[in-house]
């Protein structure tokens, strides 16, 4: 940093009047702030989570809970993305399949795994995960948004990636996407 | 900081839409009151109070930054004075304005988007400009008061316009007469005999905190269950030692005998040397009755305690729940005051004199119920307005009095039902014309139409397509409503009963549960699941000797007191895995028998289980509509189970049994013949929608960009349908299907609408000129231009 009154030759100087300048003026430029370091720390929370070997996360505004797998109970002529519905407190949410939605390979359930309840405006889904890591905070400036080799689904719900290769879902774009809702009836 | 300030006003203005709704109900339903009284004390004090909430709304407005809301209700602040002033008298013409001022406001209010409310203002304040004209004409007249209206005359300054106000006025103030000409507004004679409800004493509490609490309660009846499980496990384990006690009562002389001829045993030889050991086994053995005896009493009391506190919890759940249900029942006054200003409206656009009477608004039914009845309620509303009231003319003509009279009255049906009856004195329903339209659709067969009476024919209005109306619009015609009707009752366990006598007018019936809860379920097993099938629809349930099943045309069927009825596997229908204990050389096969409609279906399970309450909880809006399943509910152990939708599990299995072998061949040769519709529409990118939405459904399609390309397209080719916008250069939809219409080989084309313009001469013009239907875009969907098209083609 480059303070004034370093480059003159303070020990030379006796006047006092110099003296309470040169100290007025340091105390003035270290008084201020530093305006440019500011967006660098600008950060997003996020909640990261493991989908067989890829890690993902969510902004954690998002996230309503997170708890254990417990039963989920199959649902009917749905697409096999749709892995059923679950019980949480009298309330039913229906649970997703986030691996067959972006197109990874199928892996088993553990006793790890857990289901998040994200939500949406007035769109709660659970998704379930392999494991979750815990909460994050990742500088905004780190995220990368644009991922050239990726195509199709995947991109359309991706907010961005991170040099530590954590991709960050975008909720928002993922809940109000009309084709993830269920809306059928028997045809005539 | 601004995601904070941002999160405030978002909350700020959810609360204030909440305010404001009240606000506008009060207003509107204030000066529908005001229409109809004629005590002027009585009118003073309606006044009085709308104008508070005038004001109230307006200040709320301005807190919010709504600043055209404010602006409104300004205006309207302005009328009110006036009209308290009795410097206005409240005509017909005069609430219109005002009543369209409100519903603009709440428009504003309700959906965040801006449009010009120039027009409003320019009414509202074309009313306060003439009255000094009228304090000294004769009061209420709106005839007169439409002629005052034209004059030119510059506004008369009051001290009660406010200076905001008075910039406003215009110069000239006649063109908005034009709109309401008196013979309009007379027709308006709507009265409402709605009784005001007393008010309790109430606090106001977010619904959504109601409804976690009420998931929460419902929660501690899996808790309740449990309890009522360990209870009966305590049972089993005691019924375990009984057992044992049995058993060693049996043993316990020998082993008496045993420690006799030990005890006496030589301390020497080959046994004598084991003495010591066999003595301290037959003590134990002795000392573990007495342990045994101790425990078995300890388990007693303690079965008999826990027994004690299940009955205890149970009680208290049940009342616990009985009373959180009670506290989501709201009056159905909520439900029903919005129909005096529906009626109006509609009577008014109609040109029909209505007098609607409204009853039972302190009915206490459960919120959910009475949401999910709104549209179901304004849907036989509108029915009876559009097709059953008569006009004045015709009324008269029958010998009616000119003023048709509506009624939606709601009465209880014992503790735990309730009826909401929508009866109208018009033309009443054609058994006849039902039939046809039955016929037309396929619905029924011929043979089956001989064998209905016209009180059951009637009932063909529930299913979906059976019209009787001439013309598709995107009110009515199409024949969903009645079947969504019946739809939303029976998902909430109630049933619709019709009654109507041509020209004598018509009954809806629509008997509900007041409480969610009261949904009765048979819980079968399918495969490894378990569901639930509403009970309204099971028949009968119980098993068919597997050698009684024959094919009949490749189906399987069964007889039923002489009915042969069809058979198909709940799996196959659902979709899913058959279970492992369906096996084929078991004697029996479990069936329920479903019945929704007139149609009657056999079901094969792999169990019935038993027959219990269910609480239908919604899948949440992810899973909005799933073929064959309703909803889901959560039973005593904590499982969640699927409730089956009976009427799509019979459309399915028809859809099933109707692939045999025969039509199977006749889907083939459908194939072939490809059916061709024609896109017209200036719009590029319309056009693309269109075409891409009809060509996704199978139907080959060709495009034109307008009219005039339209006709030469038609003139070489041959479609089946022809689906045109409305505004286009060189010729538009109206003048193209007048010419198809007049065209001796293309006439009997079917010509669908397609327009931005939402109004009723438009729609009276296409009506006119011979198109087949009618669709606004604004409300376009891609179902519903399907739909439309299938029925046609």
């Amino acid at each position: 940093m480059n303070i004034p009154g370093t480059n003159t030759k303070s020990s030379k100087i006796n006047q006092s009047a110099d003296k309470a300048r040169i100290l007025r003026d340091r105390a003035l430029t270290l008084a201020k702030r530093p305006v440019d370091t500011i967006p660098e720390f600008q950060t997003i929370e996020v909640l990261v989570f493991a989908l067989g070997e890829e890690r993902y996360a969510v902004g954690s505004e998002t996230v309503r809970e997170v708890c254990p797998l417990k039963q989920i109970t199959r649902v009917p002529c749905v697409p096999p993305f749709v892995l059923g519905i679950m019980n949480l407190r009298g309330k039913i949410f229906s649970v997703i399949d986030l691996k067959r939605l972006f197109g990874l390979p199928q892996g088993k359930t553990s006793d790890q795994s857990k289901v998040i309840i994200i939500g949406f405006n007035d769109m709660d889904v659970g998704i379930q995960v392999d494991d979750v890591t815990g909460v994050k905070q990742i500088p905004v400036s780190e995220i990368q948004q644009d991922l050239p080799t990726l195509s199709g689904i995947q991109e359309k719900y991706l907010y961005g990636i991170t040099p530590e290769r954590l991709t960050i879902i975008n909720v928002e774009t993922l809940l109000t996407d009309e084709s993830i809702v269920i809306q059928e009836t028997v045809g005539p | 900081m601004d995601t904070r300030e941002e999160e405030f006003l978002k909350r700020l203005k959810a609360t204030f839409k909440i305010e404001a709704d009240e606000h506008v109900q009060t207003i509107s339903s204030g000066l529908l009151d005001l229409e109809n009284t004629s005590n002027p004390e009585g009118k003073n004090q309606i006044l009085e109070t709308i104008y508070r909430e005038a004001h109230s709304l307006k200040g709320a407005a301005r807190a919010v930054n709504l600043r055209d809301v404010e602006k409104i209700c300004q205006a309207i602040e302005t009328v009110l004075s006036l009209l308290k002033k009795e410097e206005l008298q409240p005509s017909s013409q005069v609430l219109d304005t005002l009543l369209d001022s409100v519903e603009g406001a709440a428009k504003l209010i309700s959906t965040d988007e801006v449009f010009p409310i120039g027009e409003l203002l320019q009414r509202l304040s074309d009313i306060t400009s003439e009255p000094a004209a009228s304090t000294d004409s004769s009061p209420s007249a709106p005839e007169r008061l439409a002629s005052i209206v034209s004059n030119d005359k510059p506004p008369k300054p009051d001290d009660s316009v406010t200076p905001e106000l008075s910039v406003q006025l215009p110069p000239t103030s006649g063109q908005p007469s034009a709109s309401m000409g008196p013979n309009q507004t007379s027709a308006r004679t709507v009265q409402t005999d709605s009784k005001r409800s007393t008010q309790a004493e109430t606090i106001r509490i977010q619904s959504s905190k109601l409804d976690s609490l009420l998931y929460q309660v419902e929660e501690m009846v899996a808790v309740k269950m449990a309890v009522n499980q360990r209870v009966s496990d305590l049972k089993s384990v005691k019924l375990n030692l009984d057992l044992h006690g049995k058993q060693w009562a049996k043993v316990c002389p020998e082993v008496r005998i045993l420690k006799g001829i030990v005890q006496n045993l030589e301390s020497c030889g080959a046994t004598g040397n084991y003495r010591p050991q066999l003595l301290k086994i037959i003590d134990f053995l002795e000392s573990n009755e007495a342990t045994l005896k101790t425990i078995e009493g300890r388990l007693k009391t303690l079965t008999s305690m826990a027994e004690n506190d299940s009955r205890q919890a149970s009680s208290m759940v049940d009342d616990l729940l009985e009373d959180m249900k009670s506290v989501l029942m709201l009056p159905s006054a909520t439900l029903l005051e919005m129909f005096p200003r529906l009626v109006r409206d509609l009577s008014g656009d109609q040109k029909k004199k209505i007098k609607l009477t409204i009853d039972g608004g302190d009915i206490e039914i459960d919120r959910r119920i009475l949401e999910e009845m709104k549209d179901p309620l304004i849907h036989l509303v509108r029915n009876a307005i559009d097709h059953g009231l008569e006009g004045p003319d015709a009324r008269s003509r029958k010998g009616k009095s000119e003023e048709g009279s509506l009624s939606i009255s709601i009465s209880q049906l014992g503790a735990k039902k309730a009826e909401i009856v929508v009866t109208d004195d018009g033309s009443g329903i054609d058994p006849e014309k039902v039939k046809l339209a039955a016929l037309r659709r396929n619905i029924i067969t011929d043979q089956e139409l001989r064998n209905l009476s016209n009180e059951e024919a009637i009932y063909l209005i529930f299913k979906s397509e059976v019209s009787t109306s001439p013309i598709i619009t995107d009110l009515s015609g199409r024949g969903l409503g009645l079947a969504i009707v019946r739809e939303k009752a029976e998902k909430l366990g109630g049933i619709v009963i019709v009654e109507s006598k041509v020209g004598a007018g018509t009954v809806f019936r629509i008997q509900l549960p007041v409480t969610l809860a009261t949904f009765r379920g048979t819980l079968a097993k399918v495969g490894s699941e378990l569901f639930v099938i509403p009970t309204v629809n099971v028949i009968r349930a119980g098993r068919v000797r597997r050698d009684s099943i024959r094919t009949v045309e490749n189906r399987d069927t069964i007889t039923m007191n002489g009915h042969v009825l069809s058979l198909v596997r709940m799996t196959d229908i659902l979709e899913i895995e058959p279970g492992p204990d369906q096996d084929e050389k078991s004697q029996f096969v479990t069936i329920v028998i479903l019945g929704a409609a007139e149609q009657k279906i056999a079901f094969s399970v792999d169990a019935i289980l038993n027959e219990q309450e269910v609480l239908v909880k919604s899948m949440g809006r992810q899973l909005s509509r799933v073929r064959n399943v309703s909803a889901g509910t959560v039973l005593g152990s904590g499982q969640v189970a699927l409730i089956l939708n009976v009427s799509d599990l019979i459309r399915s299995a028809m859809r099933i049994t109707g692939e045999s072998l025969f039509a199977h061949t006749k889907k083939s040769q459908e194939v072939l013949k490809r059916k061709s519709i024609l896109v017209v529409e200036d719009s590029i990118t319309s056009r693309m929608l269109l075409k891409n939405i009809l060509e996704s459904a199978g139907y080959d399609v060709q495009t034109a960009v307008d009219g005039a390309d339209a006709w030469a397209t038609l003139k070489i080719g041959k479609f089946d349908v022809v689906v045109s916008d409305i505004e286009m250069p060189r010729m538009d939809g109206f003048e193209l299907t007048a010419k198809i219409r007049g065209d001796e080989t293309l006439k009997n084309v079917p010509v669908v609408v397609v327009t931005s313009l939402e109004s009723r001469e438009d729609r009276e013009r296409g009506i006119d000129i011979g198109a087949n239907a009618y669709i606004i875009k604004s409300g376009f969907e891609q179902n519903n231009l399907l739909s439309v098209v299938k029925r046609l083609v």
